[in-house]
C-alpha cells in the first residue's frame, strides 16, 4: 500500500498527470488572455499537447557543452528533481492520501526549499556559460531574499496552530484561522512567486537579458527534468499554502481531494493572470521590495500572530 | 564549390581556439565581462550588441550591425523608376508605405509630375495605416522585452484587420508595392474603404480601450520604465535621435506638420510630444500617435476626392536631384535621389531614422543596469531592416 | 532666414549657395573650409545633422560629391553643404567632433565609397563583412557581376 501511494496515487504517476494538466491549463488560460485559442489539435481540446511536448523533449539529443563540467552538468537536474520530489511526500491531499506524515512536515519542506538556490547556482556554474553563470548568481540572490519572508510567514501559521504536522494543521483550521492568517497568506504567496521565480519575478531566467538564465545550456531530457523540478517546487509550495492558510482538503459536499486541487488551482490561476499582465521587475527593485517591504511586514505579522496566540491559549 | 568567397580571392583568418576555464568567465575577478547581446538572442533581432558589463552595470556598448544588409541603395541603381519601389519598400516592410511615398515624391519632383489629389489622399491613408501597423508592433515588442507577451498578441490581432485592408487593396498583405511615382497603383475601391473603416473601428473601439486599461497605467510597467534612459531636449538633438524618441524628449519635430507632403497639409492632427524623455515617455508617444493616426485615416476617407488616382510617369526622367523627407513610422526618412536622365535612378541615398537612433544608443546605455538594456533598446523603436538597408 | 544664412556664408566664406527646394539651401562648399563652415552653421542653429550622402560622378569625368544634410529643428529649415572632390584625392576633414551623430554616417560613407574622413576615429567596416573591407560597393566602378556567387553546378 505504501508503494502504491508513492508510485501511483497520490505519488509519482498521479502527479505527472497533474503537472501536465496544470501546464495545459496555464497555456489555455494564457491563450485566453491573449485572445488566442491555445493548444487545440492534439487530443480532445488539445489535452494531450503537453504530453506530446514532453515526449518531444525526451527524444532530443543529450547535449553537453564542451567546456561544461560534465559530471555536475548531467547530475544537477536529477539532484534538483530529487530534492523537490521529496517535498511531495509530506503533502496531505486528503485525510488518508498522503505518503508520509511526521511531526516536522513543515520544517522539512522549508529546509528543502532553502536547499534549492545552491542547486540552481551549480546548474549555472557547471554550464560554463556567461548567461548561465549570471542566471545562477541572480537565482541565488533572489531566492535567498525571498526565503526569509517565506519562512517568517510560514512560521506565523506554525505558531498559530502550535504544530508542524500538516494533517493536524488542516484538522484544526477554521474560518477564523483563515482570517487571522490572511496577511501571512498574502506574504507567503508573494514570497513563493519570488522563490520559484515566477513572473513578475522571473529575473534569473529573464530571456530578454540573459537568454534563459541557468537553464540556457540545458536541452532535451536534462532540460525537461530541470523544468519539471521547478514546476514541482511551485506546486509543492502552493500545496503548503493551501494546507497552512486555506484549510487544505476541508470543504463541504465534494471529497477532500477535489477541494484540495480546487484551492491549488485558484492559486495557480492567480499566477497565470499575473503572468499575462505584469512586466518583469529589475533585480535591485526586487531586492528592495524583499528586504524593505516583505521581510518587515512578515516580521510584524509574526508578532501579530504571536499576540493573538497569547490571548487564544 | 566548397567556398565561393575563397574562390573569389578572399581569405579568412580563423581565430585560434582558446580554452576558456571557469576563471575566465570574469565577474568574480576585477575584469569586465563581455556579453554578446545578439545575434541569436530572444530580444535582439538580427544584430549584436557587444556589452561590457561590470557586475550588473553596463560600462560600454558597441553595436555590431550588418546582418541583414541588402545594399538596397546599389540595387536601386539597376532598376527603372517604377521598379525601384520594390527595393525601397524593403527598407523595412512593417511600414512600407512611408518609404515608397518618400521615394515617389522625390522622383516626381525631379520629373516635374503633378500627382492627382486622390492619389495624395490614398497615400496619406495608406501611410497612416502603415504607421498604425508599425506602432502596434512597437507597443507589443516594448512590453515583450519585459516578459509579457499579451500586448503583442492583442496588437497582432488589431494589425490583422489592417493587413486585410491592404490585401483587398493590393493583393498583398505586407510588401504591397502599391505607391508608385505618379500616384498610387490601384483604385481605392469601396470594399477597401469598408475594410479600412472596419480596421480603424476595431482599433478605436476594441483595442485602444482594452489595451489602455491594462498596459498604459500599469504600475509595474511604470516602475520599470520611468526614469530609464532619460534624454533631455538638448541631449536628444545632440545625439541625433529621430522620430518618436525625439518627440518624447520635447522636440516637436514631425515632417508631416513641418513640411507637409501628400495630403497632410489639409488634415487636422496634432504632433504628440512628451517632456520627460525616458523610456516610458517614448512608449506613450507611440501610444498616443496611434489615436492621431486613426483620426487622420478617418479624415482622409471623408475627404477622398473624385478623379484619377494615377498620372503617367515618364520612362526617362530629366537630369536633376531632390532631397525629400517623409515622416515614417520610426522617424524622419530622407531620400537623396539623383537622376542622370536615364530610365532609372542614378543614386539613391536613404537616411534611416533607426540608424540614427542606434548610434545614439551607446551613449544612452552608459552606466545603466543590464536589465535596462532591452528596455532602452526597445524604447528607441528601431527596425533592423532599416538600420542595415 | 535662409536668405540671411546665404548672405552670411557668401560674405564670410565666399561660398555660392542656391535655394534647393522650398525649405532648403544648397551651399557649395570647399574641402578645406568645410569644418569652419560647419561650426558656423552649428552656431546659427543648424544643430540637427541628418546624414552624409555621397554621389559618385566618376563616369561623368568628375569626382565624388559629399553632401552634408543639416536641419534646424526649431525653425524647420534645411541646409545641404556640398563638397566636390576630385577623383584622385578622396579625403575630407571629418566633422564628427562638431556633429557627433555624423560619425557613423561618415563611417558608412567610407565603407561604401572609400572616402577618407580625416580625423574620424573609427573608419572600419560596419555593414559589410570583414572580408569585404576595401571593396567600396556603392562606387560606380564596382562590378557586382564579378563578385556574384557562382551558381551551383548541376550534376
Amino acid at each position: 500500500m505504501a508503494w502504491f501511494k508513492a508510485i501511483v496515487f497520490p505519488g509519482f504517476l498521479f502527479l505527472l498527470v497533474v503537472f501536465l494538466m496544470i501546464f495545459y491549463l496555464e497555456r489555455k488560460v494564457l491563450a485566453d488572455a491573449h485572445l488566442r485559442i491555445g493548444p487545440f489539435y492534439v487530443g480532445k481540446w488539445g489535452l494531450l499537447q503537453t504530453t506530446a511536448d514532453v515526449f518531444k523533449l525526451l527524444q532530443k539529443e543529450f547535449v553537453i557543452q564542451k567546456r561544461a563540467n560534465k559530471l555536475l552538468f548531467s547530475l544537477i537536474p536529477f539532484v534538483a528533481f530529487l530534492m523537490v520530489a521529496m517535498l511531495i511526500a509530506f503533502i496531505p491531499f486528503s485525510e488518508n492520501w498522503y505518503i508520509v506524515s511526521t511531526s516536522f512536515d513543515l520544517l522539512i519542506i522549508l529546509a528543502l526549499v532553502t536547499g534549492m538556490p545552491p542547486v540552481f547556482f551549480y546548474a549555472g556554474w557547471a554550464s560554463k556559460s556567461k548567461y548561465s553563470f549570471i542566471g545562477g548568481l541572480r537565482a541565488v540572490n533572489q531566492m535567498i531574499s525571498g526565503e526569509i519572508p517565506l519562512w517568517l510567514s510560514a512560521l506565523a501559521a506554525a505558531v498559530f496552530y502550535g504544530t508542524l504536522n500538516h494533517v493536524k494543521i488542516v484538522e484544526s483550521s477554521s474560518f477564523l484561522s483563515f482570517l487571522i492568517l490572511l496577511p501571512a497568506f498574502l506574504i507567503f504567496v508573494t514570497a513563493v512567486l519570488v522563490v520559484t521565480d515566477r513572473p513578475p519575478f522571473d529575473i534569473p531566467e529573464a530571456e530578454q537579458e540573459i537568454v534563459y538564465g541557468f537553464m540556457t545550456e540545458f536541452g532535451g531530457f536534462n532540460y525537461a527534468i530541470l523544468a519539471v523540478a521547478k514546476l514541482v517546487e511551485l506546486f509543492a509550495l502552493f500545496s503548503v499554502a493551501t494546507v497552512l492558510f486555506l484549510g487544505g482538503f476541508k470543504g463541504p459536499i465534494l471529497p477532500g481531494i477535489i477541494w484540495f486541487f480546487l484551492k491549488v488551482f485558484v492559486l495557480y490561476l492567480f499566477t497565470f493572470v499575473v503572468r499575462a499582465s505584469t512586466p518583469r521587475i529589475r533585480m535591485d527593485q526586487l531586492l528592495r521590495f524583499c528586504w524593505k517591504v516583505l521581510t518587515p511586514l512578515a516580521l510584524l505579522n509574526l508578532a501579530f500572530v504571536i499576540l493573538i496566540k497569547m490571548f487564544i491559549s | 564549390m566548397s567556398n565561393s568567397i575563397a574562390l573569389a580571392g578572399y581569405s579568412f583568418t580563423v581565430e585560434k581556439e582558446v580554452e576558456v576555464s571557469g576563471e575566465d568567465l570574469g565577474l568574480l575577478q576585477e575584469k569586465l565581462l563581455q556579453l554578446n547581446w545578439g545575434v541569436q538572442h530572444p530580444a535582439s533581432g538580427p544584430m549584436r550588441l557587444k556589452l561590457w558589463v561590470d557586475g550588473d552595470e553596463v560600462v560600454k556598448v558597441d553595436p555590431d550591425i550588418g546582418y541583414v544588409l541588402r545594399l538596397l541603395e546599389k540595387l536601386v541603381e539597376y532598376r527603372t523608376w517604377i521598379n525601384a519601389i520594390v527595393n525601397v519598400e524593403r527598407a523595412c516592410f512593417i511600414d512600407n508605405f512611408g518609404t515608397m511615398t518618400g521615394y515617389s515624391i522625390a522622383a516626381e519632383k525631379i520629373a516635374g509630375v503633378e500627382v492627382p489629389k486622390k492619389a495624395d489622399y490614398v497615400r496619406t491613408m495608406l501611410c497612416e495605416a502603415g504607421r498604425i501597423v508599425s506602432h502596434l508592433i512597437g507597443l507589443g515588442s516594448f512590453i515583450g522585452v519585459l516578459g509579457v507577451h499579451t500586448p503583442m498578441q492583442w496588437a497582432l490581432i488589431a494589425r490583422e484587420k489592417f493587413l486585410d485592408a491592404f490585401e483587398v487593396y493590393s493583393g498583398q498583405r505586407i510588401a504591397t508595392a502599391s505607391i508608385v511615382p505618379g500616384g498610387v497603383r490601384y483604385e481605392p475601391t469601396g470594399k477597401f474603404i469598408e475594410k479600412m473603416v472596419h480596421a480603424v473601428d476595431y482599433l478605436e473601439r476594441e483595442f485602444i480601450p482594452r489595451y489602455g486599461e491594462v498596459f498604459i497605467d500599469n504600475p509595474t510597467l511604470k516602475l520599470r520604465t520611468k526614469g530609464v534612459g532619460v534624454v533631455s531636449k538638448e541631449k536628444a538633438i545632440q545625439l541625433g535621435l529621430a522620430g518618436p524618441a525625439l518627440r518624447a524628449s520635447g522636440v516637436a519635430s514631425d515632417i508631416r506638420k513641418d513640411y507637409p507632403y501628400a495630403a497632410y497639409g489639409e488634415l487636422d492632427f496634432r504632433v504628440v510630444t512628451r517632456e520627460e524623455g525616458d523610456a516610458y515617455a517614448r512608449y506613450l508617444v507611440i501610444w498616443e500617435e496611434l489615436v492621431e493616426s486613426a483620426k487622420i485615416i478617418r479624415q482622409a476617407i471623408e475627404g477622398l476626392p473624385e478623379g484619377d488616382y494615377r498620372t503617367k510617369f515618364p520612362v526617362k526622367v530629366p537630369e536633376g536631384e531632390a532631397y525629400v523627407n517623409v515622416e515614417w513610422a520610426r522617424g524622419c526618412f530622407g531620400f537623396h535621389l539623383v537622376s542622370k536622365g536615364g530610365t532609372g535612378p542614378y543614386r539613391l541615398k536613404m537616411r534611416a531614422p533607426s540608424f540614427a537612433n542606434l548610434w545614439a544608443m551607446p551613449e544612452m546605455m552608459k552606466g545603466v543596469k543590464l536589465a535596462d538594456v532591452p528596455v532602452i533598446f526597445a524604447s528607441l523603436y528601431m527596425c533592423h531592416g532599416d538600420i542595415d538597408r | 532666414m535662409l536668405e540671411e544664412i546665404k548672405e552670411k556664408v557668401k560674405s564670410k566664406f565666399g561660398f555660392e549657395s542656391e535655394p534647393y527646394d522650398t525649405n532648403m539651401l544648397l551651399i557649395h562648399g570647399e574641402r578645406n573650409k568645410v569644418r569652419s563652415l560647419m561650426e558656423f552653421l552649428k552656431e546659427n542653429g543648424f544643430n540637427y545633422p541628418h546624414t552624409v550622402s555621397v554621389v559618385d560622378y566618376t563616369p561623368e569625368g568628375k569626382g565624388f560629391q559629399v553632401n552634408y544634410v543639416l536641419e534646424n529643428v526649431f525653425e524647420k529649415k534645411f541646409v545641404i553643404v556640398r563638397v566636390e572632390l576630385g577623383s584622385e584625392d578622396l579625403s575630407v576633414p571629418s566633422v564628427c567632433d562638431i556633429f557627433p551623430p555624423l560619425q557613423p554616417h561618415e563611417r558608412e560613407a567610407w565603407e561604401m565609397f572609400g572616402i577618407e574622413f580625416i580625423g574620424n576615429p573609427r573608419l572600419e567596416v560596419m555593414l559589410l563583412p570583414e572580408w569585404a573591407s576595401g571593396l567600396f560597393p556603392l562606387r560606380k566602378s564596382y562590378d557586382f557581376k564579378k563578385h556574384r556567387k557562382p551558381t551551383k553546378e548541376k550534376k
